[in-house]
C-alpha cells in the first residue's frame, strides 16, 4: 500500500520551505540557548489532515491546524539526546511544527510526517 | 512614564538555579521553554507565584542632592519586602528511580534541608533573598509513556525586596492665599 502512496506522489514533489534549528544547550543558569534557525528546501507533498480552525482562548483568537507530509528528506522532531528542536514547515503562509514521524523509506522510500500548525 | 524594573529578576532566578544545581549536582533548568527536556536525572524550577508584598504599604523614603541634574535634585524611593514561591521538581528514571538514596524525594530531601546551611544562605543573601520557608516535600511519581519516573517536587516560598526610585526637582515657588487668615503670598523662587 505504500509503494502505491509513493507512486501516486512520486510526479508530485515540490519545493517546500523548511526552517531547521541546529542543537541547542541549556546555559549553566538554565536557560535555553537557540541556536540561529536556518532555511532550507526539500521536496514533499503536503496535505491538509486537520482543518484551519479558530481556537478562541481567553486572551485572544488564534488558529490550528495539522498538515501530513510526504517527503524524502528526513524532517527532525524534538530529541532530548540530540538536544534539537522539532523542524517548522512553511506552507501556504503559516508555520507547522513536526510533531511526528513515520520511517517508510525501506518500503515506501519516503516518510510521513504528522505538523501541527504554530497557532497565533 | 516607564519605570525601571523593581528587582533583577535575572540575578534572582541565576542565584536560585545555582543552589539548586550545586547542593544536589542535577543539570537544573527552568520549566516552561519550550526547549528539548534534558537527560534524566534533571531538575526543573518554575516561579509559581510573587512577587507578594507581604506587608500593606510600602516604605517611601526622600533624599535630596542639589549636585544632581536640574529638575532630579530630590530622590523618591520606595520599597517592600516580598514573597515569591518557586517550584521545584526533580525526575529521576530507572534504575535510580528504584533507589531510595538516589530517587527523586531524596534529591529534594537534600535541596530542603540544604536552606538551613549558612553557606547557602549566605550564597542567597548576597543577591537578596531570604528563605521564609523551605516547604513540603512531595511524591509525584508517574508513569510517562511506558515506565515510572520517579518525581519529587517543593514549593519553597523566599523573600526578596522590591524597590523602585523616581526624582523630581525642588519646589521652587510655592503660593500661599487663605482669605480667613488674610495671607496672599508667593514663597520661593518669584
Amino acid at each position: 500500500m505504500d509503494c502505491c502512496i509513493y507512486e501516486a506522489i512520486r510526479g508530485m514533489w515540490s519545493d517546500t520551505q523548511i526552517i531547521r534549528t541546529p542543537p541547542g544547550a541549556y546555559d549553566s543558569h538554565g536557560r535555553w540557548e537557540e541556536p540561529i534557525p536556518f532555511e532550507m528546501t526539500v521536496k514533499a507533498v503536503i496535505q491538509p489532515a486537520q482543518a484551519h480552525e479558530l481556537v478562541k482562548v481567553p486572551e485572544g483568537r488564534r488558529t490550528k491546524g495539522s498538515v501530513v507530509v510526504y517527503t524524502q528528506t528526513k524532517l527532525q522532531t524534538a530529541d532530548v539526546k540530540s538536544k534539537v528542536q522539532p523542524d517548522v514547515i512553511l506552507w501556504h503562509g503559516d508555520r507547522y511544527q513536526v510533531e511526528a514521524l513515520e520511517d517508510w523509506t525501506d518500503d515506501g522510500g519516503f516518510y510521513k510526517v504528522l505538523a501541527l500548525e504554530i497557532g497565533q | 512614564m516607564t519605570v525601571n524594573a523593581p528587582i533583577d529578576m535575572e540575578a534572582f532566578q541565576n542565584a536560585i538555579q545555582a543552589w539548586f544545581a550545586d547542593v544536589t549536582g542535577l543539570e537544573t533548568i527552568w520549566r516552561n521553554q519550550s526547549a528539548p527536556q534534558p537527560e534524566y536525572p534533571f531538575a526543573g524550577l518554575a516561579i509559581l507565584s510573587g512577587p507578594e508584598p507581604s506587608a500593606p504599604q510600602w516604605e517611601q523614603r526622600f533624599d535630596t542632592d542639589p549636585l544632581r541634574p536640574a529638575g532630579e535634585e530630590v530622590r523618591i524611593s520606595v520599597g517592600v519586602p516580598c514573597r515569591f514561591t518557586i517550584s521545584c521538581q526533580v525526575y529521576v528514571d530507572i534504575p535510580d528511580a528504584r533507589n531510595p538514596e538516589l530517587n527523586a524525594t531524596a534529591y529534594m530531601i537534600r535541596a530542603q534541608s540544604s536552606l538551613s546551611l549558612p553557606s547557602v544562605l549566605a550564597s542567597l543573601h548576597a543577591v537578596g533573598i531570604s528563605v521564609e520557608r523551605p516547604g513540603t516535600v512531595q511524591n509525584l511519581d508517574e508513569v510517562i509513556e511506558d515506565s515510572f519516573v520517579s518525581r519529587a517536587a517543593m514549593d519553597a516560598v523566599l523573600g526578596a525586596t522590591l524597590t523602585l526610585e523616581e526624582f523630581t526637582g525642588f519646589v521652587s515657588k510655592v503660593k500661599v492665599k487663605s482669605d480667613n487668615l488674610g495671607i496672599d503670598a508667593t514663597l520661593g523662587d518669584v
